[in-house]
């Protein structure tokens, strides 16, 4: 070992390098397939999963089945061969440094030197040498450490800690139990007073979102064939499957094809089409929406706070306007991931609009509800849902402290506090794609889909209320798309094949009563005093006095045309929207006082 | 110089003493924190079923190239489904066997016809484990039903890390050591049906 | 209107007539002619696998105490370093190992629901034990990390002695950060910076790799690298192996300051005798002791002060705080996209205020641990502030006991031990006289080039 044998020595040094080269060659060959590999697995490539969409659009290509097979086969068999790569090459690597590390060390053993001991003369105090250079050197990483120990608490400062935050509102030893502060909202100078709004019908399912109307004297038949108890109909020029609004004498309306979304404005006396206005792309380079023709591209209803009224359509376009038909702002959000097309309405509290905008899955994470100053259309603020998309219209609770508003999706219901979005509670008690819209009543939210079922859960709650506060549930007679109607004595609900069922408001368990009716329903269900409205897709229309033992089928009418919209009731009226035309259905005794141009002008 | 050897004795006892004491308190120590729980057999990692979510971090967080983690069934929870939302790609075409309508990117789902009964067909699902790649899409497509498929680690590929990557990576923390001698987990549901189909 | 409605429903409906609420399953059907298969499982390991595991390091730690004290064979302490390697490493992936035990071992100590396994402990213990009487004998031929970089240690540099004092610092304050971290269930951040875990497992990350590979290259020219500046065991082993019972000394007899063995260590551990210093040199030490041990008190508060501000940093390191911030900021509305992890918790039926009362919990209690880390990095950065002002008189050459990990690299240059071994027949063929010639004058020419 001592004694160098050096003619070995060319041949194990040029063993080594060639070794050397060699893993050094293995390594940038695994480097590179490790890097080129990374997620190709079929369902991650583009192009595979852009030939399943077009497959899923006609079904029947042939050619394009096979090559998505072909190219489904070719992709397995990549992965898998680059995972052999990976696993031999890793072998031939280890090989190839074994042998390099071995000569290599051979080589060194070879031409190691043997040890000279510096000269005497040059020694000093070993220590003492260790120590000068020591002392600085340490003082030196001590000072490294305390500067990056500071750098790595400010640079995690800078972002805001959020807990911190959170640990201010509340101190730990108030035990956080406490609620949110909510900051006091800014002294808006017009608003609408409850009042107005109680007696116009401002959103979907009117001034409550409850389709209860204030009127009691409202017509109970009408024939459109006839012409009987109509006032007038009025054509709608674009399709659109949203409900009339009204505000004094404005009746406001959205219709949209792919291209071209608009909204109409009507004199509600007259049904004369007193504006009608385009609403320019939010967000030009989305992609346009998909959506099935059930749904259409104008399905969410308008929504006015008496000073503006602000539409949206299923591309994801937000836009308002003042009752002089002038655009106020517009807004894209993006074309959502919906798999029916976008058909959530609007709701408005005090001088916010709120736009639950529920997209693809939940685990997608874009689902949000945004809160937008319907002045200007700025975001005051928004809130990520853990839900997928979903097709129910949130709900405002103004009478309840805080005011609340209430968002149905797959699972969960959610209360938010309508001035900071700050959650209240939520509740699990749906199931899959969620259609009706909640309703609540004297401190009850009603949620229901058509699966698994009805819930009727007190909003007094705070955090997961699954277990708390649903006060009880029912199953049978579950509606996919109508709201459901919840009367003083009663919560009535809608199937979409014609059954009307009845529960006790109070206890909910067995049905008190069902009736069947002859018809496909859509249009969610209204109250005129103790009287339900019914509209189905066909255009019957049935009107139900309400008992407790049953109910009483007290009148039929027809529209003439199909339906899928809800009616809205004002003082002696219904105004509804048929597959082409917005009719007003009034009273025997004023439409005999009125002339009939009204009707002339409109046709 | 007897006195300097004495000394020297002496410090060495010391310091033996010392040595032996020290190994025994550590010993003891160690000796107790082993005793406190009983049974400390070797620890495994598995996932408990009942917490996972499904993500897919199992494909890719595993310190194996191909991961030590892959889909199961539980048979006696399964639907024998004739449209397995495991095994359908949400946008199938037709109900067969052919790439576009898999929902698995690696055809590791066998499935097999069984029995028609009462105008039904039912079908049985069997994972082939040498295709599974772990990426947890049938998990998440069966969860929409009755989620009898569901992910385990795989204990004749698991290295047994002392920190398992995956479990870092983890969303719900299901990640958890179990005791080597149960190595496996089921959902809590399955429990009873299994129990009910041993028994036949 | 309603695609799950249409298709799916109606056909679940169909199955099971009774309502399909949430939380019922579809019914197993009874087949006429097929019975319902069992899962099968691959098997875990065996149950002698521990016991192996444990026997395997009894053997191999006597081994290398007999090896490295009694017989003093290089080669063969090579030879079992090359056999831990294989086993510990790759057969066994690098799991389990005494250096990650640390972790499991801070865990158990605070973690009452943690049952550390019987292994793990021994794993832990066994390798002290063995120090405490033969001095780092682990570290010759047992650790696979040892073992792996003493194989690629191809030629070394000599880091200055200085240096190796200041970065002989940062173990001790990686175990601190280790302990504290495994024991608040946080992470295992040995393991997650395990270099050449990958490499025995022949797989891992990009990361690990690429972070492996940097030691590799350093590895090759500078001696055990992780061992030396990293390893949070064996800066233990090293405090052990200083009271150590027995330990590796470079010559059989006596020294014969002949300085042959003075750079043969990589490791930097042979150190050489003391001169006797000036009595003002020794007044200016005396009195810069005194100083320090005034100063040591301050230290450690001003390092724990600044300890407590890692509150933030530190607790982010959990993943429940690293939850609630994340549910905060979507509540904020500051996050972009929800997590897999935010998703998961709001499926979960546990109140927000209730994760965010843990969470800050848990950074309070971070704040107060913190202070705790920069106390004992203050207490580190003190001691060895004095330890190197302490001054001991040295007449031999010697191994430095917390710093020799016994791989008995020098025993070979040291003439006596040749004449031990019967290599040569007189001393004065290996030593350089006064004048500085030797005997042999061809060794001399060999050596010179």
């Amino acid at each position: 070992m001592m004694q160098p044998s050096s003619h070995y020595y060319p041949t194990v040094f040029l063993t080594a390098l060639v070794a050397g080269l060699f893993s050094i060659a293995v390594c940038v060959l695994l480097w590179v397939n490790y890097i080129q590999r990374s997620g190709n697995l079929a369902e991650d490539v583009p192009q595979y999963l852009m030939l399943k969409e077009s497959l899923r659009q006609q079904p029947d290509n042939a050619p394009l089945r096979e090559k998505i097979r072909g190219l489904d086969l070719q992709l397995r068999q990549e992965y898998f061969r680059e995972r052999r790569f990976t696993y031999h090459g890793v072998f031939l690597l280890l090989g190839g440094l074994a042998t390099t590390l071995i000569t290599a060390r051979w080589a060194a053993t070879l031409r190691r030197k043997l040890p000279m001991p510096d000269s005497i003369s040059s020694r000093q105090d070993p220590d003492m040498q260790v120590a000068r250079f020591a002392y600085p050197a340490l003082a030196v990483l001590g000072i490294l450490f305390t500067g990056s120990a500071i750098l790595l608490v400010l640079s995690h400062q800078s972002l805001p800690s959020r807990l911190g935050e959170m640990a201010r509102w509340n101190p730990p030893d108030t035990g956080l139990t406490g609620t949110l502060p909510t900051p006091n909202p800014a002294p808006a100078p017009d608003l609408a007073t409850p009042e107005e709004i109680a007696v116009n019908w401002p959103r979907f399912r009117g001034p409550r979102g409850d389709g209860i109307s204030a009127y009691s004297n409202i017509p109970t038949t009408w024939h459109a064939s006839s012409g009987q108890g109509i006032l007038w109909k009025a054509p709608v020029p674009l399709p659109g499957n949203s409900s009339p609004v009204i505000w004094g004498n404005h009746i406001f309306l959205t219709g949209a094809t792919e291209e071209r979304r608009e909204v109409y404005c009507f004199d509600a006396s007259t049904g004369t089409l007193l504006w009608q206005k385009e609403v320019p792309a939010g967000s030009p380079d989305s992609p346009p929406p998909k959506v099935t023709e059930d749904t259409g591209y104008a399905a969410p209803t308008a929504a006015t706070d008496g000073r503006h009224v602000c539409v949206m359509f299923a591309n994801g376009d937000v836009a308002a306007f003042d009752f002089a038909g002038n655009l106020q702002w517009h807004l894209g959000l993006g074309t959502p991931k919906n798999i029916y097309g976008h058909a959530t309405s609007l709701a408005i509290y005090r001088d916010l609009l709120f736009v639950q905008f529920d997209q693809g899955s939940a685990k997608d994470g874009l689902s949000q509800l945004l809160a937008l100053e319907t002045s200007t259309g700025e975001i005051v603020w928004k809130k990520p849902r853990p839900v997928p998309n979903s097709w129910s219209s949130p709900l405002v609770v103004d009478n309840a402290t805080p005011p609340q508003i209430i968002a149905c999706g797959d699972p969960w219901v959610i209360s938010y506090a309508a001035t900071d979005g700050a959650e209240l509670w939520r509740a699990k008690c749906l199931r899959a794609d969620i259609g009706p819209s909640p309703v609540v009543a004297d401190g009850i939210a009603y949620a229901v889909s058509e699966f698994p079922c009805l819930s009727a859960i007190r909003i007094d709650g705070t955090g997961d209320v699954t277990e708390t506060h649903i006060a009880w549930t029912a199953d049978s007679g579950l509606p996919d798309t109508c709201g459901p109607l919840v009367t003083p004595d009663y919560v009535l609900l809608l199937a979409s094949y014609g059954t009307l069922t009845c529960y006790d408001k109070n206890e909910g368990g067995d049905p008190l009563w069902e009736m069947d009716f002859d018809g496909n329903f859509r249009s969610s269900p209204s109250l005129v005093e103790n009287r339900v409205y019914l509209l189905s897709e066909e255009g019957t229309a049935w009107v139900v006095e309400l008992g407790r033992e049953m109910g009483q089928q007290i009148a039929e009418a027809d529209l003439g045309e199909p339906c899928v919209t809800s009616p809205a009731f004002q003082d002696g009226r219904i105004y509804v929207r048929g597959a082409e035309h917005l009719f007003c259905i009034g009273l025997e005794s004023e439409i005999k006082n009125q002339n009939v141009e009204g009707m002339a002008e409109s046709e | 110089m007897p006195n300097a050897t004495q000394t020297k004795n002496r410090r060495g006892f010391l310091g033996d003493s010392m040595r032996v004491a020290g190994a025994l308190a550590t010993c003891s120590f160690f000796g107790y924190l082993a005793g406190r729980k009983g049974r400390n057999r070797e620890l495994l990692w598995q996932i408990d079923p009942d917490k996972c979510m499904g993500c897919g971090n199992c494909a890719t967080h595993c310190v194996l190239d191909i991961s030590a983690v892959k889909a199961v069934q539980c048979f006696p929870m399964c639907g024998y489904c004739d449209i397995c939302t495991g095994y359908f790609d949400v946008g199938y075409t037709e109900l067969d066997t052919s790439a576009e309508n898999q929902l698995c990117p690696t055809s590791a789902i066998v499935r097999t016809f069984i029995e028609s009964k009462a105008g039904q067909r039912f079908y049985e699902y069997t994972i082939d484990p040498a295709k599974c790649i772990g990426c947890a899409k049938c998990v998440k497509g069966c969860a929409l039903m009755n989620g009898s498929l569901y992910m385990q680690v795989m204990h004749d590929r698991c290295l047994g890390c002392n920190e398992c990557s995956i479990a870092v990576a983890c969303p719900t923390e299901a990640f958890c050591r179990v005791p080597a001698e149960a190595p496996y987990l089921m959902k809590r549901q399955a429990i009873p049906l299994v129990k009910k189909f041993s028994i036949r | 209107m309603m695609w799950f409605f249409r298709y799916l429903l109606p056909w679940i409906l169909a199955m099971a007539p009774a309502a399909l609420t949430a939380g019922e399953l579809i019914p197993t059907p009874e087949f006429s002619g097929h019975a319902i298969p069992t899962t099968e499982f691959p098997e875990g390991p065996a149950d002698w696998r521990p016991i192996l595991d444990t026997a395997a390091l009894v053997v191999a730690l006597s081994l290398a105490s007999y090896f490295a004290l009694v017989n003093r064979s290089r080669r063969n302490l090579l030879l079992l370093t090359v056999g831990s390697l294989c086993w510990f490493g790759f057969w066994r992936g690098g799991c389990v190992c005494s250096i990650g035990a640390i972790q499991n071992v801070s865990l158990a100590a605070v973690d009452p629901t943690y049952a550390i396994p019987v292994t793990i402990i021994l794993f832990f213990l066994l390798p002290l034990v063995f120090t405490l009487f033969f001095g780092r004998t682990f570290c010759a031929a047992v650790c696979p990390l040892g073992a792996f970089q003493e194989l690629i240690c191809v030629r070394s540099i000599r880091v200055p002695r200085w240096l190796d004092h200041c970065l002989g610092l940062i173990p001790y304050i990686y175990l601190g950060a280790a302990v504290l971290l495994a024991a608040t269930g946080t992470a295992f951040v040995i393991c997650r910076y395990d270099p050449f875990v990958a490499f025995f497992r022949l797989s891992g990350s990009a990361n690990m790799l690429l972070f492996g590979g940097c030691f590799v290259l350093v590895g090759l020219f500078i001696g055990r690298p992780y061992c030396r500046y990293l390893c949070p065991y064996g800066a233990i082993l090293g405090l052990v192996s200083s009271v150590s019972k027995w330990h590796v000394r470079i010559t059989p007899t006596d020294c014969i300051q002949c300085r042959l063995c003075e750079n043969t260590c990589p490791y930097g551990a042979i150190q050489p005798p003391t001169i006797d210093q000036s009595p003002a040199d020794r007044e200016s030490g005396k009195r810069r002791f005194v100083a320090l041990l005034v100063l040591f008190p301050l230290f450690l508060v001003f390092f724990a002060w600044l300890g407590t501000f890692l509150k933030v940093p530190l607790s982010r390191l959990h993943p429940e705080v690293r939850l609630a911030e994340q549910i905060r900021e979507e509540e904020l509305g500051i996050a972009e996209k929800t997590t897999d992890a935010s998703d998961a918790f709001r499926n979960t039926d546990r109140p927000v205020m209730d994760l965010y009362k843990s969470a800050i919990a848990r950074q309070n209690h971070f704040g107060r641990l913190g202070g705790w880390l920069g106390a004992w990095v203050g207490f580190v950065f003190g001691c060895k502030w004095i330890h190197l002002s302490l001054r001991r008189r040295r007449t031999d050459y010697r191994a430095e006991r917390s710093n020799c990990v016994a791989c008995g690299r020098c025993y070979r240059y040291c003439p006596n031990e040749q004449l031990r071994l019967g290599f040569i027949q007189d001393i004065s063929e290996l030593v350089p006289e006064e004048n500085g010639n030797l005997k042999n004058e061809d060794r001399r020419s060999k050596t010179k080039d």
